[in-house]
């Protein structure tokens, strides 16, 4: 990476804008007043005074060898040029993964998973997976039913408290997903698209634009979830072992460097007491309701509850035995529940975890190579074209 | 791998004791595990099978002690039909297999 060469003098304030974004200050410096103007408003004009708090520097200048009828800018963070040059329709996306790069250099003191996270009812849910899993159109989703709102890319998992925290940055959505979102209402303030990689056109969906009080307040985490989007099919929610969430989890671990083993035990603590499911989203709107109609009305339970797997064993029995996944029915819901809350909830979690292990797991043992950490040395696509941070993925 | 080729040794009451490898972080939920290997940062499940197995990899525990435990660890997952030695043996050897593969058994086995 080189260094950014110095300000040339003709930059000006009208050339710069701070604005908040979590506990981050960012600064934007650059020559494209359109960007400016995104950048101005997508995220709100909040004090920024604190000096404490981290600082990024984005720079965005014009590429210096000039190519004949093309005009290409380079995009630098905290002085690291970010990527190679782009055209000004692919800037917005370029400096927003950049943004996100210096996050994950930047705040440390956070465990970064690459999750989409939200808070519904005092509760934290993270929606975790790699690019293209539906998490940004599945948060704007739940947003336009007034779940408040962390970051579409990032969970900030304190590891003291294992409380989230937000980064509010704007939610990309992908053009496939335009519909779906102005279907339910959102009133997201969108003016241009862009172009990002292989995701093509997206938009980008200022989070205030949903409320004043759009941004959720840190809460613990209580849901992860594991969203895959399959088009046409219809949404299911599945709890899957615990075993397999934190194999899962820490796959989608940003920051592994700085924590090394520790990060083991912390995600170990996280994934004991939240519930966990993989989703096989669809439709937009039938699969908020189905996590809504699963998930929200349990919101608020007991630890002692928490620590059941929300499966009957009557419903797991008949999965084992058809291959099939039915959510239970609301009637099975409340009488296993009931019983699982009072009858020895460890033994009946055990047998109804190896039913699953045995689906999931049939040759009794999984391995993975997960992210090495090391920054890719490509651009927003990286090598495996699976992962829009640069990050290799084995 | 050695442990197959041995397996008909092993059905004759083998005395081997496979042990793991030094290091390896476990963490256990509700009959699964999660395995870390020290060197190579790589991550194994294991299913309730696969655990029953690895935890009596602890360089004291027969191969034949081991096969019991399968035995009855595979009479609980599939209550219809009554697993016999010999498939509890074969599985076994598969899952040692998988772990010696994956590097976290010593090479010798006691």
């Amino acid at each position: 990476m080189s260094r950014a060469p110095e300000h040339s003098n003709h930059v000006t304030n009208r050339d710069r804008i701070e604005r908040r974004i979590g506990d981050c200050t960012v600064a934007l410096r650059s020559e494209l007043p359109e960007l400016l103007a995104d950048f101005a408003r997508v995220y709100l004009d909040e004090p920024t005074g604190d000096d404490r708090r981290p600082r990024i520097e984005m720079d965005v200048r014009r590429y210096k060898r000039r190519l004949p009828f093309r005009r290409l800018y380079q995009v630098y963070g905290d002085g690291e040029t970010v990527g190679g040059p782009r055209p000004p329709d692919q800037i917005f996306p370029f400096l927003e993964w950049g943004i996100n790069l210096r996050v994950i250099e930047r705040l440390n003191q956070y465990l970064l998973l690459h999750a989409a996270s939200l808070e519904h009812g005092g509760s934290g849910f993270i929606f975790a997976g790699s690019s293209g899993c539906g998490k940004s159109t599945l948060a704007a989703g739940l947003m336009a039913r007034n779940w408040k709102y962390y970051c579409d890319e990032f969970a900030l998992v304190s590891p003291a408290s294992l409380f989230l925290h937000a980064f509010p940055k704007a939610l990309c959505i992908k053009a496939g997903s335009f519909n779906a979102i102005s279907d339910l209402g959102a009133k997201f303030s969108r003016k241009r698209d862009y172009i990002k990689g292989l995701k093509g056109r997206v938009g980008y969906l200022s989070p205030h634009a949903m409320g004043p009080d759009a941004v959720a307040a840190p809460a613990p985490v209580r849901y992860i979830i594991f969203p895959r989007f399959v088009e046409g099919r219809a949404p299911q929610l599945r709890p899957i072992s615990r075993g397999r969430a934190m194999f899962e989890l820490v796959k989608c671990v940003f920051n592994r460097r700085r924590f090394g083993d520790e990060m083991y035990s912390v995600l170990a603590v996280l994934v004991r007491g939240a519930q966990v499911f993989e989703l096989c989203s669809g439709d937009l709107s039938t699969t908020c309701d189905l996590i809504e109609t699963q998930l929200c009305g349990r919101v608020g339970v007991t630890q002692r509850q928490r620590n059941v797997v929300p499966i009957s064993p009557l419903a797991a029995a008949r999965e084992s035995a058809t291959g099939i996944s039915l959510p239970p029915s609301r009637r099975e819901v409340l009488r296993f529940g009931a019983k699982l809350a009072y009858v020895a909830p460890a033994v009946i979690t055990l047998s109804a975890t190896e039913v699953f292990a045995q689906v999931s797991n049939p040759s009794g043992l999984c391995s993975t190579a997960a992210h090495s950490g090391d920054p890719c040395e490509n651009d927003s696509d990286c090598c495996t074209n699976r992962c829009n941070f640069g990050i290799i993925c084995d | 791998m050695a442990i197959i080729s041995r397996r008909e040794s092993l059905i004759d009451g083998d005395m081997a004791m496979p042990e793991r490898c030094p290091g390896i972080r476990e963490f256990v939920f509700e009959g699964e595990a999660v395995l870390i290997h020290p060197k190579s940062g790589h991550l194994h499940l294991l299913n309730a099978e696969a655990l029953l197995t690895w935890q009596r990899c602890d360089g004291r525990t027969r191969i034949s002690e081991a096969t019991d435990a399968i035995q009855s660890g595979l009479r609980i997952g599939s209550p219809q039909s009554e697993p016999n030695r010999d498939q509890a043996l074969d599985r076994l050897c598969q899952l040692l297999a998988l772990f010696a593969a994956r590097g976290l058994l010593k090479e010798e086995v006691k």
